[in-house]
């Protein structure tokens, strides 16, 4: 049964207090706040001839993108077949999956207001239009992870990461973005921690809130690395994404003094400056005088993102993180559009085989480990992303207008996110596939040199593919790079897929280096963001945990515990970040896997705090909606982070790794595999210690998590027929009736369309609405 | 709204209402229109007082996130 309370019937308990005069016949006449169940029934039931047609053409659609990705041999696949089989399944999933969801796990009642309507407070409680929302949640959500995961997921070929990603987001990380915002938003918008809090107790809450800050900081300094290792020796990547500093302090100030809220206005100025200085970052690099200053080492690019870190997160946000973040949504919408419209126009061919050898290896160049479990760690965010859940308890649950519009912000929004993870896939597996090894291997392999690189790709003995070093200048030179062998990371190849699909767009192999390093500037532009609002989000959580200890603490305003927390929470992915960036294996090779890990149990604990509240709520017969994925997500995550724990192959196992090297200087090895030095050496010791420790630490919190949901799931079966039982308790927040009306999905239905008229002329009646003041 | 008799094809007219409704629609995803929506919510509270100016409202706005962070993902 719902657990809604519903107040006792009668016209008197929905009237709010109000001035007379009026007051009566006004209400008589407003219409329904929501659609009657029985309409709303009636018109998914109706099944017209067209309707069907139309269904059945988007099955065949997606079955022959199917087909032709994962059955037809022969010639080359082209890039088409991904849009097809993943928006015809997208579609298919939408509209039925996630509507059986809706109507029978979470049941939304539209009588029932948000609480956008009734904690209204003009700030972040306020009814927005469900597609304006829509957009904000996506920009949001949507970040560098769709992009990295499924490149480095590459190397097993195209279709393993095709699989998860598009089966993965429609079984999990949409089912988990969609019931963690419902949930949060029948709870006033609490965060995550604070309903694992209250629906798992002090021991599961204190775990999922720890596990949150850790993982939080683990991705930041992931995040940080990718843009690290994209902008090592490229003294155009560095000056253009240097550029978007001033850019953003101007749009900052321009925005506080010359025009405040014209946002479109000033984006489109940023945006403007920003394609100036990738030109500009042209020039910058055919000067060698100025080649020379912007040419860093990976190491200096870490502590300037270190010091940038630290100095954002102080500065106020109107002046820096603000603009960032428009200019941020507003490329990233932008250019994702643009990447979608550039596949369907020039339908690359795929280059990658459909399964590679690494496919049953665990020795791959790019990321170690087998394909079960460490492909779908990898590619996290594509599918299934912990992070979301932060997010969906975020701002969005607070903004949504109507309980039925969860279906399309939540589920629909991670299907747009999973498709941007086809996307990246696509610009990974159309370019050479030789070149993809050169990019992707470490340079404790290749030597950093072509050479080496051609000499490595070739050892692989992969079919089809001989890589030729002058090739790999080639492309070098095309882009306005000094070299790309080693490119680790996943935004170089990246950048070099989409300058390839958008160059054949618009103009020709001559804009190649400028489409790079538009890609480089783009991704690194809303990571810096990122790490910005991460460590802003760290501070602010680490200061609320001190303030029970130290209330000096809980004062926002006091400038020194602001600054101590920054430096706290910056120190601590700094640290994460150098360990990566001096890693003599490799930083991403190394540290990929755990922030996927990471990534991935926040996602499990996400899950079983849903599994709880589901089970509380009653809903046994359809707990298999989040069981399943539950199941299968903490699997995958405990075999990952067992395997990293205690494989005894170095390569894959943290503390494998950490002993081999300390056995190496136990005897007195001046170098060892990829350490040349005995720094090197101990740095490997270090970096494997912490890394093992974090492994330690995430499955442990997790574990913990996962199995206070069970208990509490079990507490509630067993008393399934007592709703007043204390184990079955509702936390959500008390029933209000609705007095505003939107429809529910992306296209009104007629009758939500005739009911739309209805508030319309009503609202022309009556213009002054009444409404319950809000201090 | 379309007036059928004013000059210009309807697939100009469409794709005008088209760019309106996209121009609307990134203007509310960027959140430019919040101080719009903050006059709606003062309105309906029937508030005795002025509503703030929009340069006031930003101010205020901004200075209340940097009180609350809010993530960007991954």
């Amino acid at each position: 049964m719902s657990s809604s309370h519903r107040p006792p019937e009668g016209p008197d308990d929905t009237t709010p207090p109000g001035p007379a005069g009026g007051a009566p016949t006004a209400l008589d006449e407003r219409p329904p706040a929501a659609l009657d169940p029985e309409t709303v029934e009636q018109e998914n039931r109706r099944w017209t001839p067209a309707k069907i047609a139309l269904w059945v053409g988007i099955a065949l659609v997606g079955a022959l993108g199917w087909f032709m990705l994962a059955i037809a041999r022969g010639e080359a696949v082209n890039a088409i077949w991904f849009v097809f089989a993943a928006v015809a399944t997208y579609l298919i999933a939408y509209r039925f999956y996630s509507k059986f969801i809706e109507d029978k796990l979470v049941r939304p009642d539209d009588t029932r207001a948000t609480p956008a309507e009734y904690k209204a407070n003009g700030k972040d409680f306020m009814p927005t239009d469900r597609r304006v929302l829509y957009g904000h949640h996506f920009a949001a959500i949507a970040g560098a992870g769709p992009l990295v995961g499924p490149v480095l997921a590459a190397q097993m070929g195209y279709l393993p990461g095709t699989i998860w990603i598009i089966v993965g987001v429609i079984l999990a990380g949409a089912v988990q973005d969609y019931l963690v915002l419902f949930f949060s938003m029948r709870r006033g918008g609490r965060s995550l921690g604070q309903m694992a809090r209250e629906d798992l107790g002090t021991v599961g809450g204190t775990a999922a809130i720890v596990a949150t800050l850790a993982i939080m900081i683990i991705i930041t300094a992931i995040l940080a690395l990718v843009v690290v290792n994209a902008l090592g020796e490229s003294p155009w990547g560095v000056f253009s994404v240097a550029m978007t500093i001033p850019i953003a302090l101007f749009m900052g100030v321009y925005l506080r003094y010359l025009r405040p809220g014209q946002v479109m206005e000033v984006s489109v100025i940023g945006f403007v400056l920003l394609m100036l200085a990738i030109v500009a970052g042209g020039w910058v690099a055919e000067s060698p005088a100025w080649a020379e200053v912007f040419t860093l080492e990976r190491t200096t690019i870490a502590w300037g993102i270190i010091i940038y870190g630290f100095v954002a997160a102080i500065l106020p946000v109107w002046l820096l993180l603000a603009p960032r973040d428009y200019l941020s949504t507003f490329m990233k919408i932008g250019v994702i559009g643009l990447l979608a419209i550039a596949i369907v126009v020039v339908r690359p061919e795929v280059t990658a085989p459909a399964v590679d050898v690494f496919a049953s290896r665990s020795d791959g160049p790019v990321f170690p480990g087998s394909l079960f479990p460490f492909l779908f760690v990898t590619i996290a965010c594509g599918a299934l992303s912990g992070f979301h859940a932060l997010i969906s308890s975020g701002t969005t649950p607070k903004l949504l207008e109507k309980e039925r519009q969860a279906r399309f912000i939540g589920y629909g929004g991670m299907l747009m996110e999973s498709f941007v993870a086809i996307m990246a896939l696509v610009a990974a597996v159309t370019i050479d596939r030789g070149l993809y090894f050169a990019m992707n291997s470490s340079a404790a392999v290749t030597q950093g040199t072509v050479e080496g690189a051609a000499a490595f790709v070739n050892s692989l003995g992969l079919t089809g593919v001989n890589v030729d070093p002058a090739m790999l200048e080639s492309t070098a030179q095309a882009v306005g790079e000094e070299s790309v062998v080693s490119r680790t990371g996943g935004a170089p190849t990246l950048a070099v897929g989409l300058a390839n699909i958008l160059a054949q767009m618009f103009g020709g192999g001559g804009m190649m280096s400028f489409w790079y390093h538009f890609a480089i500037m783009f991704e690194a532009l809303f990571i810096l963001t990122a790490v910005d609002a991460g460590t802003r989000v760290a501070r602010f959580m680490l200061s609320d945990s001190l303030g029970n200890v130290f209330p000096r603490f809980k004062d926002t305003s006091w400038r020194v515990g602001a600054w101590l927390t920054t430096a706290i929470m910056v120190a601590g992915w700094g640290a994460i970040l150098y360990m990566g960036v001096t890693d003599p294996l490799g930083g991403i090779n190394t540290l990929f896997p755990l922030f996927g890990i990471a990534n991935q149990l926040l996602a499990a604990i996400a899950l079983a705090v849903c599994l709880t509240i589901a089970a509380k709520r009653g809903s046994f017969k359809y707990l298999w909606i989040i069981a399943l994925p539950l199941a299968f997500v903490t699997v995958i995550t405990v075999y990952g982070s067992i395997l990293k724990i205690f494989s005894s192959v170095p390569a894959v196992g943290y503390w494998a790794q950490n002993s081999a090297f300390r056995a190496a200087k136990a005897s007195g090895a001046e170098s060892f595999g990829t350490a040349r030095t005995p720094e090197a050496i101990d740095a490997v010791i270090r970096n494997t210690f912490i890394q093992g420790s974090l492994s330690i630490l995430f499955v442990v919190l997790a574990v913990i998590v996962i199995i206070t949901a069970l208990v509490r799931t079990a507490q509630a079966w067993a008393h399934r027929d007592d709703p007043e039982h204390p184990s079955r308790h509702n936390t959500e927040d008390p029933y209000r009736p609705a007095e505003i009306f939107a429809p529910a999905g992306l296209v009104p239905s007629a009758a939500e369309k005739d009911l739309e008229r209805q508030w319309a002329e009503y609202r022309r009646a009556h213009p002054q609405p009444r409404r319950r003041s809000h201090g | 709204m379309a007036d059928p008799s004013a000059p210009g094809s309807g697939l100009a007219q469409g794709l005008r209402r088209a760019a309106g409704v996209l121009g609307r629609l990134g203007r509310g995803v960027l959140t430019g229109d919040r101080y719009e929506h903050y006059l709606r919510y003062h309105a309906s509270t029937g508030c005795e007082h002025p509503p703030m100016t929009e340069a006031e409202y930003w101010r205020d706005y901004h200075a209340w996130q940097d009180d609350n962070p809010q993530g960007r993902c991954c």
